[in-house]
């Protein structure tokens, strides 16, 4: 009987002992997971994305605020540093990335798209496009973009850049087969100054409609 | 007769019973040893509790969920190392534009780079529709003389730091020449106060404090049309970057 009881407290101590180590092991477990990949992860999301401080959204277009700039934040400097972009001072141009068209859905090269707008008169701007990583998209006709000189108004002043696989009239890129896309619009003032104000950039910048897949 | 004092607390009643459970699970640990985790469920919670609630990994979850500090401690070891991380990152990327380009091109020297196709890109997002000359500069021993005209719009010269920061940027005018001649000043005392850019009217050429001894000029030059590439080339001739004489 003695011995039992023995047994069946020596199997008790070890199975709460079982239970603590477990216990420690699994605190421990949570508390690296939160530390340390929320850490990693959230300064990866932030760099990413952006956030409020240091980006700005104009329907499809993101505008990273602070990119480029003599002290810029942190967030922007790794995402810069790790896609290795060459940016000038988003005080002198401002620059605006889509992976998006008006309606949320990611760029593809499968579709057919129609980018319009009305850019500052006297402003040099620029808009060319690239794949998921930044590359330029091989064609035969080499053609990459337009640039405030190159672009083919229309009579009352506003520009269209179809972007499709297959020819089209008028200012067409190529997009082949490059999977996802990324169409990025650089405008520099004449004075150097920040493009435009705040209010005036949601009417100017370009729209991006998906008009067939 | 003796009257209970009635109970009120500013924590929400939820909130309230799992700081009750802890307390419980605290007391009951200190008798029967730390490893015991036998908090005794409040009657709402027993009611609530199905087969779900008797697993293992929910319960756990649970005491968590009771123990604040636990989470507290780990926000703020995740605030930490976000902070690290965020801050370190930049150093020690291998990917910048200026490490990439810094493997390729000449010290102290203008470098006409060719025209940026889907064959030949140096960087990722790279505008196709402009001509880049560079010029990787280290005003460790001497100052750098930087002289360049930029003939219209869409034409730039700009300063880069090595983390890629642009603290010194000139666009072109429409229709209208812009000289530009600079001497760049390695960092010095003048710096340490916070200025990036002192222009001394004594001297004709400005002088432009560098944040770093090492860094990157562009001059930017767009290509209008392929009617245009010759007269592009020998604008871009002039462009003069090398350190300056002392003598």
């Amino acid at each position: 009987m003695a011995s039992a009881i023995t047994i069946s407290d020596h199997f008790t101590r070890l199975k709460r002992a079982v239970q603590s180590a477990l216990g420690v092991i699994l605190r421990v477990a949570t508390f690296l997971g939160v530390a340390v990949f929320g850490g990693i992860l959230s300064s990866w999301y932030i760099a990413s994305n952006g956030a409020a401080f240091n980006s700005k959204r104009h329907g499809p277009w993101i505008e990273w605020t602070t990119a480029g700039r003599f002290a810029s934040d942190p967030y922007s400097l790794i995402r810069q540093d790790r896609n290795g972009m060459l940016l000038y001072s988003s005080a002198f141009v401002s620059r605006y990335e889509a992976s998006f068209d008006d309606s949320q859905r990611r760029l593809h090269s499968a579709c057919h798209y129609a980018i319009e707008g009305r850019l500052q008169e006297n402003a040099w701007w620029s808009l060319n496009v690239f794949d998921g990583q930044g590359g330029l998209i091989a064609n035969e006709s080499n053609r990459h973009g337009f640039n405030a000189a190159t672009i083919v108004d229309q009579p009352d002043g506003s520009f269209r850049i179809d972007l499709a696989r297959e020819a089209r009239p008028g200012n067409w890129i190529p997009t082949s087969r490059a999977g996802r896309l990324i169409i990025v619009l650089e405008v520099q003032n004449t004075t150097g100054d920040a493009v435009l104000p705040d209010d005036a950039q949601e009417r100017r910048l370009p729209s991006i409609k998906r008009l067939s897949c | 007769m003796r009257l209970e004092r009635p109970s009120f607390s500013f924590m929400p009643p939820r909130l309230r019973d799992l700081w009750v459970g802890r307390r419980r699970a605290v007391a009951t640990a200190s008798i029967y040893g730390s490893g015991a985790i036998a908090s005794r469920p409040l009657p709402h919670q027993a009611a609530n509790r199905g087969a779900l609630g008797d697993w293992f990994f929910v319960r756990w979850i649970r005491s968590l969920l009771g123990q604040w500090r636990f989470g507290a401690a780990a926000l703020v070891a995740g605030a930490i190392i976000h902070i690290l991380v965020t801050l370190s990152a930049a150093d020690f990327s291998q990917t910048s534009a200026f490490r990439i380009l810094s493997e390729e091109i000449a010290v102290n020297q203008v470098t006409f780079a060719d025209p940026v196709t889907s064959q030949s890109q140096p960087l990722p997002f790279l505008s196709p529709d402009s001509l880049y000359t560079y010029c990787l500069f280290d005003a460790s021993l001497a100052q750098i003389r930087v002289s360049v005209t930029l003939p219209d719009a869409g034409w730039s010269l700009s300063l880069h730091t090595p983390k890629g920061e642009n603290f010194y940027y000139v666009p072109g005018i429409v229709s209208r020449e812009t000289r530009i001649e600079l001497v760049l000043d390695p960092p010095g005392n003048v710096f340490a106060h916070g200025a990036t850019e002192v222009s001394e009217a004594t001297q004709a050429i400005p002088v432009v404090k560098l944040p770093d001894v090492r860094g990157l000029v562009i001059l930017r030059s767009p290509i209008k049309g392929l009617a245009y590439r010759r007269k592009v080339d020998e604008q871009r001739a002039s462009f003069m970057c090398a350190p300056q004489d002392l003598n």
